[in-house]
């Protein structure tokens, strides 16, 4: 697997979320962990967000895996970051997109779906949502 | 009855009063929810937890960073016991910025959908690049807490409840 694409929030010096995405021959997986709490986490994950876009129009990937299961929270100012990394992700590749969430979660089950814009009927058709409960 | 009220005789009272926030030097939300989920996580069951820190979190960012003054402070006030949870957070707070709060809220009550609004605001805000308006949507929608608020000319209060019951 190559890493395509990294980003994290530092806190005082300590790496608080993490955002890593992977291309394993035309899969794409992506991989967020930890929190994302603060006011503008734009500070820290637009190059990330401009680094994986300009990677995967470079190549071509035909399947998905997003893997949520290691955000533990995220606050309000983190939606629009979300609905960007995934935007990009559908907008540039193509294929299936398999969504990892947690079972017993406000957040995964409520409001994830909606950042994924799974109400528009071409996200709908290549999404599948596999639930798990947190380890 | 949910699992949420699996033999809980435990009632918790937490308060917390901070004042002047312009001093703050880390992130004041994680530093007052995070404990406050724990302690909660150590009687009731997880999801309750974190939707404690689901609205800690977001009542405490707004209070800090609509502080009208570095003088502001901020009041957290956490009651649960078997039957419910209710939160309320108080903060300073012109006229003009109450007027907003209330009409957002008065928004929020008379949504027919709180996940409609949530999803049409975020699509909304999100076109504008227009920060901030989410985080009591969230708590509706997302958390399914009540909500409610009152003002006394200085001091917005934020009260969140949640009856254990409800929660599935």
């Amino acid at each position: 697997m190559k890493v395509l694409a990294y980003g994290d929030i530092l806190n005082q010096g300590n790496s608080v979320f993490a955002a890593v995405a992977y291309a394993d021959g035309d899969m794409l997986l992506l991989a967020l962990r930890g929190v994302i709490r603060i006011e503008n986490p734009y500070l820290y994950l637009q190059p990330f967000i401009d680094e994986l876009s300009a990677k995967l129009a470079e190549i071509s990937i035909a399947k998905v895996e997003l893997d949520f299961t290691k955000l533990r929270f995220c606050n309000s100012n983190g939606f629009y970051v979300i609905m960007d990394i995934v935007e990009a992700i559908y907008r540039l590749s193509s294929g299936p997109v398999t969504i990892r969430r947690l079972d017993d979660d406000d957040w995964h089950q409520e409001t994830l779906p909606i950042l994924v814009d799974i109400a528009s009927e071409e996200v709908s058709a290549r999404t599948r949502f596999e639930s798990q409960l947190e380890a | 009855m949910s699992e949420l009220k699996q033999s809980h005789d435990t009632e918790l009272t937490l308060q917390w009063r901070i004042t002047h926030l312009g001093n703050v030097m880390g992130d004041l939300s994680s530093l007052v929810a995070k404990p406050a989920a724990e302690l909660v996580g150590a009687f009731y069951p997880p999801r309750l937890a974190k939707r404690v820190n689901s609205v800690i979190t977001e009542l405490v960012n707004n209070a800090v960073e609509n502080a009208p003054t570095a003088e502001a402070s901020v009041g957290v006030e956490l009651h649960l016991d078997a039957e419910r949870l209710h939160v309320t957070v108080s903060s300073d707070c012109t006229p003009e910025q109450f007027r907003v709060v209330k009409e957002h809220v008065e928004r929020i009550h008379s949504a027919s959908s709180a996940i409609d609004l949530l999803r049409q605001t975020l699509a909304e805000r999100r076109r504008t690049k227009l920060s901030g308006g989410i985080g009591l949507i969230r708590l509706v929608a997302e958390n399914k807490f009540h909500l409610d608020i009152s003002y006394d000319s200085t001091v917005l209060a934020v009260h969140c409840w949640l009856e254990l019951g409800g929660l599935s």
